[in-house]
C-alpha cells in the first residue's frame, strides 16, 4: 500500500479500559483490552470493512480513530496530522473532516430537538453561515438523503428507523467530511431497509468521494460494500485482505469459521453448507491467555 | 356512536396530520385526557388566582379584629357596628341596614374573619411551594449536572457530600437556627450578615427560614435525580455524536443534557410540592413559620386546636383547605408523570 495515498493511518493502536476497585481510593485491578495493537491504512476513496463478533473491539476501534476514546497507546494519522497528539483546537478543526454514523437510530438523535436543529448542529458548532444559510443547507442535506425537506420541523420520534438513520447520515454529511466511520449503520434496521441505506451510502461515496470505515457483523453486506475487509478477533486484526481474496481464500481459521456461518440464499446450496463450529468460548478480554486463538478446529488443517 | 359523530372524530383526528407535535405537545395531549389531573390543575390555578386577588375574595383584611365577635360560628355574627345592642345576626334573617357582620367561616379567638385568613393564607402556601421548588430545582440541577457530567473522582466526592448531608437530621438544626435568628432579629442588628438576613426575612414576609429549610432539605433528592439522569444521557449516542462534531462541554450540557434532564426533574418537583406545603404548615404549627398576624394554614390550625371541641370550625376549615390543596397538587403531579413517561404510552 502506498503511504502517500493513505487518508487514515493507524499504527499500533491500543485501547485498554481500566477496571477499578475501591470507592474512595480507586486502584486499577485490570484492564479490558478492547483494542490491542492494531495497524492498518485506509486509502482515500475506499471502503474498509471491519468485521468480527460482538465484543471484539470493532466499535472501539472506530471511536478511538475519531478520538472519541483516548487511545492507550499508538498513533492515528489523518493525512499528515497525528490525531492522538493534536491540540484540542486542532482536533476541533479536524473533526470537520471526519464523522460517524451510529448503529442505533433511536439513541443517536436527541428526542428534544427537531430534525432541522439536529442536522444544523454541526454547522452551528463550527459557525458555518448565517441562520438562513444553515436552514438552506439543512434542506439540501435532507433532500440528499431522500427525505422530504418539509420534515425540517418534525421530531425524531415521528420517523421510522430507516428515516432516522437517514437523518443521522444527513448530520454526518453537514460539514462535507472526507472520512466517515459507519458504526454498524444497518444492524438495527429491517432487512428491507438495509439495502436502501447501504445504497444511499454508496451513492454518497460516489458523489463526494467519501472514505468509509464500515463496521458490521453482516458478512454479506460487508462483501457488497467494501473494497478491503479486515477481520477482528479479540481486539486484534487477524486478517486483512482485498474483498475477493478474503472471501475466496480465507487464511485465518477464524475467518473461515466466520465465513462458514454465512447463510446462502439458495435452499439447495444451503443444505450442503458446512459450518465450522469453534469449540469453547472466546477468551475474556480482561485476561487474554497467551495463545491469540485458542480454539481447536476440527478440520481446519486438513483442507489447508 | 352515530356515523356523523364518527365522521366528526375522523376529521378531528386528521386535523393535525400535517402538523408536527413536539414531545411536550404530546405530553400535554396525554395530560388533558386525564380528568383527575386536569381537575387538580384547575383547582391549583384557581387557588393561584385567589392568592393574587386575595382582597377581592376576602371580605376583610386578615388582621382586622372584631373583638365582640370572637369565635363566631360559621355564617353567624353579631351586629356591633350600628346599634351595639347585640342583636343576633344570622345569614338568613339579617336585614341589610343593620350592617351586620356575618362570618362565612366563622371567626377566630381574636375576632378575625376565618375565611379572609384562609384566603390570605393561600399566599403563604403558594409562595412557599414556588420558592422551595425553585430553590431545590436550581441547586439540585446544577449540583447534579456538574457531578454527573464530571464523573470519576469529582462525582464521587460530590455524592459523598450529599450522602453525608442526607444522614444528618437537618430539620432540628434548621429549627435551632430559626429560633436563634428570631431571637436576634427581635433585638435588631445594625450591620453585618445578621442585618442582611433580617432584611431578607422582612422581604420574604417572615418566611425566609421556611424557604431555606425546605430548600435545604429537598435539593438533595433533586441533585441525586439530576445526576442519575445526566449519567444515563451522557452515554447516549447523540451526546457522542455531538462530541464527534466537535461540540464543547457547554454546548453538550445546555443543548443535550439539561433539556432532557429537566423534564423528570420538573415532574419530581410537582410531586414534591405537596410535601413543601405540608412542611411549611408543620413548621408554622410548631410556631416557627410566619410571624403573626400573617395567616398561615398551619399556624391557624395550631391556634384553633386548643378549642377543637367547642369551636371545631377553627381547625376544620384551614385543615380542609390544606388537604384539598395538597391533594390537587398530588393529582396534578401524578398526571404530569404519567403524561411525560413515554414508556407508559409506547413509542408513538
Amino acid at each position: 500500500m502506498n503511504q502517500d495515498q493513505a487518508l487514515i493511518r493507524v499504527e499500533r493502536l491500543t485501547k485498554h479500559f481500566p477496571i477499578t476497585r475501591g470507592i474512595v481510593f480507586q486502584k486499577q485491578v485490570g484492564a479490558v483490552q478492547a483494542v490491542d495493537d492494531i495497524s492498518f491504512n485506509i486509502t482515500k476513496g475506499e471502503t474498509l470493512g471491519l468485521v468480527g463478533e460482538s465484543g471484539c473491539g470493532k466499535s472501539t476501534t472506530g471511536r478511538t480513530i475519531l478520538q472519541l476514546h483516548k487511545p492507550t497507546s499508538g498513533k492515528v494519522y489523518y493525512g499528515d496530522v497525528d490525531l492522538t497528539t493534536a491540540s484540542s483546537a486542532k482536533m476541533r478543526e479536524m473533526r470537520r473532516n471526519m464523522q460517524i454514523i451510529f448503529q442505533d437510530p433511536y439513541a443517536s438523535l436527541n428526542p428534544r430537538l427537531t430534525v432541522g436543529s439536529i442536522v444544523a448542529e454541526p454547522l452551528e458548532v463550527h459557525n458555518v453561515g448565517t441562520a438562513q444559510e444553515r436552514q438552506e443547507r439543512v434542506r439540501e442535506l435532507l433532500d440528499l438523503v431522500s427525505l422530504n425537506p418539509h420534515f425540517i420541523n418534525r421530531y425524531p420520534h415521528e420517523f421510522s428507523g430507516g428515516q432516522r438513520q437517514r437523518i443521522g447520515i444527513a448530520r454526518a454529511l453537514a460539514l462535507q467530511p472526507e472520512f466517515i466511520v459507519c458504526d454498524e449503520p444497518i444492524s438495527a434496521l429491517d432487512v428491507s431497509i438495509q439495502a436502501q441505506v447501504v445504497n444511499l451510502l454508496e451513492e454518497l461515496q460516489e458523489e463526494f468521494g467519501l472514505t468509509y470505515l464500515f463496521i458490521a457483523h453482516d458478512l454479506s453486506m460487508v462483501r457488497h460494500i467494501s473494497d478491503r475487509v479486515a477481520v477482528m478477533y479479540l481486539g486484534k486484526i487477524v486478517e486483512l485482505a482485498e474483498r475477493g481474496e478474503l472471501y475466496d481464500h480465507p487464511l485465518h481459521p477464524y475467518t473461515r469459521a466466520l465465513l462458514s456461518a454465512v447463510p446462502i440464499p439458495d435452499p439447495l446450496e444451503e443444505r450442503k453448507r458446512k459450518r465450522i463450529i469453534l469449540e469453547g468460548d472466546v477468551p475474556s478480554p480482561v485476561h487474554p491467555c497467551g495463545v491469540s486463538f485458542p480454539h481447536s478446529l476440527p478440520d481446519s488443517r486438513s483442507d489447508l | 356512536m352515530t356515523p356523523e359523530k364518527q365522521l366528526e372524530q375522523l376529521v378531528d383526528n386528521n386535523k393535525d396530520l400535517g402538523k408536527s407535535r413536539s414531545p411536550l405537545q404530546d405530553a400535554m395531549r396525554e395530560f388533558r385526557r386525564n380528568k383527575i389531573a386536569v381537575g387538580g390543575m384547575v383547582f391549583v390555578v384557581f387557588v393561584m388566582i385567589v392568592a393574587i386577588a386575595a382582597p377581592v375574595f376576602a371580605p376583610y383584611h386578615y388582621a382586622t379584629q372584631n373583638l365582640r365577635n370572637n369565635r363566631a360560628k360559621p355564617m353567624e355574627g353579631y351586629d356591633i357596628l350600628v346599634s351595639y345592642a347585640e342583636k343576633e345576626c344570622h345569614w338568613y334573617n339579617t336585614p341589610l341596614e343593620w350592617g351586620c357582620t356575618v362570618f362565612i367561616a366563622g371567626s377566630d379567638a381574636l375576632g378575625r374573619d376565618l375565611w379572609s385568613r384562609i384566603v390570605y393564607g393561600t399566599r403563604v402556601s403558594l409562595s412557599v411551594a414556588l420558592a422551595a421548588a425553585t430553590v431545590s430545582l436550581v441547586i439540585g440541577l446544577i449540583y447534579g449536572t456538574v457531578s454527573g457530567y464530571s464523573g470519576g473522582r469529582v462525582d464521587n466526592l460530590m455524592m459523598r457530600i450529599v450522602d453525608f448531608l442526607y444522614a444528618i437530621p437537618l430539620l432540628p438544626i434548621i429549627i435551632l437556627m430559626t429560633v436563634y435568628f428570631n431571637a436576634v432579629s427581635r433585638q435588631g442588628a445594625e450591620s453585618g450578615l445578621m442585618s442582611v438576613l433580617i432584611n431578607l426575612d422582612r422581604l420574604a414576609g417572615g418566611l425566609l427560614f421556611v424557604f431555606i429549610a425546605i430548600g435545604a432539605l429537598n435539593w438533595i433528592g433533586m441533585a441525586r435525580l439530576a445526576r442519575g439522569q445526566v449519567l444515563s444521557y451522557k452515554e447516549k449516542e447523540f451526546v457522542e455524536a455531538a462530541r464527534a462534531i466537535g461540540a464543547g462541554n457547554g454546548h453538550i450540557i445546555f443543548k443535550h443534557l439539561i433539556p432532557n434532564v429537566l423534564g423528570p426533574l420538573l415532574i419530581a418537583e410537582s410531586m414534591a410540592i405537596p410535601g413543601y406545603i405540608f412542611l411549611e404548615a408543620a413548621l408554622s404549627f410548631i410556631g416557627l413559620g410566619v410571624t403573626p398576624p400573617t395567616p398561615s394554614w398551619g399556624a391557624m390550625i395550631n391556634e384553633g386546636y386548643s378549642g377543637i371541641r367547642s369551636n371545631p370550625h377553627l381547625v376544620l376549615f384551614p385543615g380542609v383547605a390544606l388537604s384539598v390543596l395538597t391533594l390537587a397538587f398530588n393529582f396534578m403531579g401524578d398526571g404530569m408523570r404519567d403524561a411525560f413517561d413515554t414508556r407508559l404510552r409506547g413509542r408513538n
